[in-house]
């Protein structure tokens, strides 16, 4: 039985046990895209329906992240990989991991079931900020790596004390795939260890793209009738965050390291003599006009007022500082946009504001002083034709641009891997997903969420996310499907 | 003590002195005594209190507090007066005393803040808080009422300007291990002794102060302009210092644009023993044997060299020029120092110019009587003339840049806008302008794709600021007071006249520019006292109004949130002739109405930035599309939308 996804919607219970994978269903003809429910973190299978060598599969990320509150993660990835390998017959045609944070990549070295694959993968994509070719990419990335590190450590040892600590080390934690002090995941597994895997443990060599390049698709799916274009990242010279090999320098030190990157000695210097050294008493009262009370309320001590203003002003700039390290590494997403029999189908990583512009505007032609609706003919001709779109950065706002959305056109499917409550505040505006942002979305194109999914397997059982929506849309072509984990979309 | 004694100490009583000497790098501690690098600086005197704190409350005043965040320590602080201080005329230059970097931060802030008034011809004050309608007289936490000046605030490659702090932190950070440049592997680099650092972060706080909104991020112009001005008033001053220049002149032959400079000693096949035919001919291609034949950086056009040499960068973090102008730049470079950039290659290109221009005689003189530039020392009188003149220029075109600000809408700052300010500025001050100074100005940025949005011509007439609509009546009531500035009664006044000026007439909103429909605040109004080409004194008030609304983040999507979308006029207002009111005979008192006590003033300029109609509508639309691009959709917290120095300035 088939289940109409406007009538029920969550899987579960014996529903989820009736739902059909596609050759079950009998859809060898249709291309589907199987999210599965993992938590916040992205984990798609595209299959591509081939009649002379049977169904091909695509991997898209496969990762899951804590989050700041700790329930981005609902502890089911190895389960679902389980699935999936089973479902593929442990062999991919391709494997694309979009960038290296955890909720994208921290499943490769989680999840045992991928070392059966070894020798049966046609093709791995990764951006080109992962080549081991370009001794300047590999500064940067160590660089924001041995920065991050430091910013954990730092972090970690500051407790409580530190402003926004938490806010801080969960994008270090997605940055590294590590928590605190470098011990694994409480799921296992590192970054580090699954960019090794990707590079070196399926027997197959990665290719590193970005915009501008031809990608090379294994002949499975070129024979299945699979096409692909890479829209981002843009060429590494065009990008200016080239600039943030500064990060490393503005606040590494202040984390404790010496200023010698390769060693990183952790110690705290003192700039001069101890004989210099003072007390606020040493300054007339007048110093401290500034930090006088201006208004009745009763305040500590102006010097007291001058020195918490100092103590937090370095916070501050840590906090921006990781911020910028983690919208630079969703900066380096593989966008790529595949046409099947003339579908188009955009998966676009996590990729940010400077990776889209290099697309939607062409190139150097950012808007910059002149407000520009017009998009560039390839920008908008892509946009404005698609079938399926998977929503960037889990659903916050600076990864779906507003102009995109606006230049999309009608009766597509969105899908949006995410699981709220992780990270944000609906208080605050910044929840994720953003809800204003789906339900944009949700006026132009049928938008799943794989939260509003419930999960039972392996004996597990998940409930739907409280605030995610009660029931499935339903597409205006094609039609979703839900498994124990996943939700498909055949089309 | 007799009343007699009382009268007879008064009466020989020694006068305040004019100035007070202070040491400091001219430059940086790398560059050690050379060429004059340890200077004297003559700040105006000041009453200080240990710190140096500023005793006097004066709304330009500074506070050097050194208080170490990173070690949380206090430093001994450095009192100026002490005989044994005030003897040697300020402490020796010294990198490992703090209190000589607080005397250095001191003098060079107190410069830079003097250099400014004399060219903007009014005291500067620092930042006040928004004020919202009803809010209470006196004080607010986010005013700054004197600098603070934080020497040693954090172990970072970083200074920035921090208006939650109130001042400037600087820091100080260890040089690089590989390649520390003029520096030892892993010395500790202060920001505090960069005399470029201090004047860049000063110029973010008194930019500040003059434009509130300066530091809202409404466009990608506005960060990159903060950014520009501040790198262009620290290179401007290296042309006061007369050894650098001389030097730079006698190595690029008097065109001091160029970036390498001659070395003291070519490099010459003799220079290795008994070389080859081949050694000699790939003599060139070796690289020196000798430190004296080592290519230089023209230090003119360099910033902050130690700073950026202990960053392992092997320059200094940026130049004025050196790259060739194009104008494809402006439309792709968003990151504010990059942007930045393009402003001030810009504006040294006007310079340098018109340096070459007005230099040209003297070195037709000196070529017709057998003189050669191609190589040589020249002569030491021309050398002189050509030091003079880059010196006097320099000051010119920083004058033109800061007197520009003020000739700026108050509001949504772009570079085509600053453009305009200059050319209006100028025109405003020095009618006559014979050495193409705005010409030039012109030429240089539309080199660089930079051109305002709104003119409808190139041409001088029309990038100069349109005059006033002829119907838009005098203000009355406005109080100009005198140079030290306005008593609280004279800002009552003012700030009560100008507001009914603005709102209470409908007519009159309209032609300023203003929606109709929304209240109109007066965040500033600064009267300027400037002396005119022929030597006459002339007595101008500047003046900002605004006005906001909230404007939908995503457009047709409240649940986004919003953005303070605002409009507002610069308004240039002249004091007129006492004995003249607007045409209408002598001025006389008139006892029974008050505000009849001042003449009314005219409008000279009015620099609008439109809230409604077709132009709002456009700048709604780029600040909606810029907040998107840089991330500002989600969250509440009003400050997002200002620059974070910070982040901005990481890596200064």
């Amino acid at each position: 039985m088939k289940r109409t996804l406007n009538k029920i919607t969550r899987a579960g219970g014996k529903e989820a046990k009736e739902s059909r994978s596609q050759r079950e269903s009998g859809d060898e003809e249709q291309l589907r895209v199987r999210m599965y429910r993992v938590g916040f973190g992205d984990f798609f299978l595209l299959t591509v329906p081939s009649k002379k060598l049977g169904p091909q599969h695509v991997l898209i990320d496969c990762g899951v992240t804590t989050g700041r509150t700790g329930k981005g993660d609902i502890g089911v990835i190895k389960d679902a990989v389980a699935h999936m390998a089973k479902e593929t017959g442990e062999k991919l045609a391709l494997i694309i991991a979009t960038h290296r944070h955890k909720d994208h990549i921290i499943g490769f070295s989680r999840c045992p079931e991928f070392q059966r694959f070894k020798g049966k993968v046609g093709a791995i994509w990764m951006p080109i900020w992962e080549t081991e070719y370009d001794q300047n990419i590999r500064k940067i990335q160590n660089g924001m790596s041995a920065l991050a590190l430091d910013a954990q450590a730092y972090v970690a040892a500051a407790g409580d004390r530190l402003p926004h600590g938490e806010d801080i080390l969960a994008m270090l934690d997605n940055a590294l795939g590590m928590e605190q002090f470098g011990v694994t995941g409480s799921g296992g597994g590192s970054n580090a260890a699954s960019l090794a895997i990707l590079k070196n443990g399926f027997g197959v060599k990665p290719k590193y793209y970005q915009k501008g390049h031809n990608p090379e698709l294994p002949p499975e799916l070129v024979e299945a009738g699979l096409s692909a274009e890479i829209l981002g990242p843009p060429p590494v010279d065009a990008m200016e965050f080239m600039k943030l090999t500064d990060l490393r320098k503005g606040v590494g030190q202040y984390l404790g390291a010496s200023g010698n990157e390769n060693e990183g000695e952790k110690k705290r210097f003192r700039p001069f003599r101890p004989e210099f050294d003072g007390k606020p008493e040493d300054y007339p009262a007048a110093a401290f006009l500034e930090w006088e009370s201006r208004s009745e309320e009763e305040i500590k001590d102006p010097w007291q007022q001058l020195k918490n203003a100092i103590d937090s002003a370095q916070p501050d700039v840590l906090l921006a500082a990781v911020k910028r390290l983690d919208d630079f590494l969703n900066n380096q997403s593989l966008v790529v946009l595949f046409t099947f029999r003339d579908k188009k189908l955009l998966f676009a990583g996590d990729a940010q504001a400077g990776n889209w512009e290099y697309w939607l505007y062409g190139p150097n032609q950012a808007p910059t002083t002149t407000p520009s609706s017009s998009l560039a003919d390839e920008g908008r001709k892509i946009l404005g034709r698609l079938d399926f779109y998977k929503v960037g950065h889990h659903g916050s706002t600076n990864a779906t641009p507003i102009v995109a959305v606006d230049a999309m056109n009608e009766g597509f499917v969105s899908m949006c891997s995410t699981q709220a409550d992780s990270f944000g505040s609906e208080k605050n505006n910044s929840e994720v997903p953003r809800i204003p942002l789906l339900e944009a979305l949700a006026k132009k194109s049928a938008v799943a969420r794989s939260d509003q999914l419930a999960v039972k397997i392996q004996g597990k059982l998940v409930d739907p996310a409280k605030n995610a929506p009660q029931e499935l849309p339903r597409p205006k072509a094609g039609r979703f499907d839900i498994g124990p984990c996943y939700v498909d979309y055949l089309l | 003590m007799s009343s007699e004694e009382t009268r007879r100490r008064e009466l020989t009583r020694l006068e305040d002195p004019v100035t007070r000497p202070l040491k400091a790098y001219a430059f940086d501690p790398s560059r050690g005594r050379v060429l004059g690098n340890e200077m004297t600086v003559n700040v105006p005197y000041q009453r200080l209190v240990r710190g140096p704190v500023v005793k006097e409350f004066t709304y330009d005043g500074i506070a050097v507090i050194d208080y170490d965040g990173a070690n949380g320590l206090w430093y001994e602080p450095i009192d100026l007066d002490d005989p044994r201080v005030l003897i040697r005329g300020g402490l020796d230059p010294s990198e490992s005393d703090p209190r000589f970097h607080q005397q250095m931060v001191y003098a060079v802030a107190t410069e830079t803040i003097q250099h400014f008034e004399m060219a903007l011809g009014r005291r500067i004050s620092w930042r006040r808080e928004e004020r919202q309608k009803g809010t209470p007289k006196g004080w607010r936490p986010g005013d700054i009422l004197a600098l603070n000046l934080y020497p040693h605030a954090m172990i970072s490659a970083n200074a920035f300007y921090s208006p939650k702090a109130h001042g400037i932190l600087f820091g100080y950070f260890k040089a690089d291990d590989k390649r520390p440049g003029h520096n030892l592997p892993g010395q500790t680099v202060y920001t505090c002794l960069s005399h470029d650092i201090i004047v860049h972060e000063m110029t973010h706080a008194i930019i500040d102060g003059i434009r509130r909104y300066f530091t809202e991020q409404t466009n990608v112009d506005v960060p990159a302009f903060h950014e520009g001005l501040a790198d262009i008033v620290a290179l401007f001053r290296h042309f006061a210092h007369k050894q650098v220049l001389l030097d730079t002149i006698q190595r690029t032959g008097g065109a001091l644009h160029k970036y390498q400079l001659r070395p003291d000693a070519p490099i010459s096949a003799d220079d290795w023993y008994e070389p080859t035919e081949k050694e000699k001919k790939a003599a060139s291609a070796q690289g020196p044997t000798l430190t004296a034949q080592m290519r230089l950086r023209n230090p003119l056009i360099e910033l902050a060299q130690q700073f950026g040499e202990a960053r392992g960068t092997e320059r200094g973090l940026r130049s004025a020029l050196g790259t060739k102008p194009n104008s494809n730049d402006i439309k792709r470079f968003t990151e504010p120092h990059q942007r930045g950039s393009i402003l001030v290659a810009a504006i040294f290109d006007a310079f340098f110019s018109i340096y070459l221009r007005n230099t040209a005689d003297l070195f037709r003189i000196y070529r017709a009587g057998g003189g050669r530039t191609d190589g040589g020392e020249l002569p030491d009188a021309l050398a002189n003339r050509l030091a003079s003149e880059a010196s006097r220029a320099a000051e010119q075109f920083f004058q033109v840049c800061v007197r520009a600000l003020d000739y700026c809408p108050p509001v949504d700052i772009t570079y085509g806008d600053y453009l305009r300010a200059i050319v209006t500025a100028e025109r405003d001050l020095r009618p006559v302008d014979e050495a193409g100074v705005r010409d030039a100005f012109m030429q240089a940025f539309r080199l660089r794709g930079i051109v305002p949005e709104s003119a409808s011509f190139f041409s001088e007439g029309r990038i100069a600021w349109p005059e006033p609509d002829p119907a838009l009546p005098p203000v009355p009531g406005l109080n100009f007071g005198d140079p030290n500035g306005l008593t609280p009664e004279q800002k009552d006044q003012n700030g009560k006249a100008l507001r009914a000026y603005v709102n209470e007439n409908p007519e009159t909103k309209k032609l300023l520019g203003f929606d109709p429909d929304l209240d109109v605040s007066v965040p500033s109004f600064h009267p300027m006292f400037r002396i005119n080409p022929d030597g006459s004194l002339r007595t101008d008030m500047v003046v900002e109004m605004v006005q906001k609304k909230d404007a939908p983040l995503a457009e047709g999507m409240l649940d986004f949130g919003s953005f303070p979308l605002r409009g507002g006029a610069t308004l240039i207002i002249s004091k007129p002739p006492v004995n003249v009111i607007a045409g209408v005979g002598p001025y006389k008192k008139d006892p029974n109405a008050k505000v009849e006590e001042y003449p009314p003033a005219k409008v000279r300029f009015v620099v609008a930035k439109h809230l409604h109609g077709s132009e709002g509508k456009v700048r709604e639309n780029r600040q909606r599309q810029y907040s998107q691009r840089i991330g500002l959709l989600d969250g509440k917290d009003p400050d997002r939308f200002q620059i974070n120095f910070a982040m901005v300035c990481e890596g200064l």
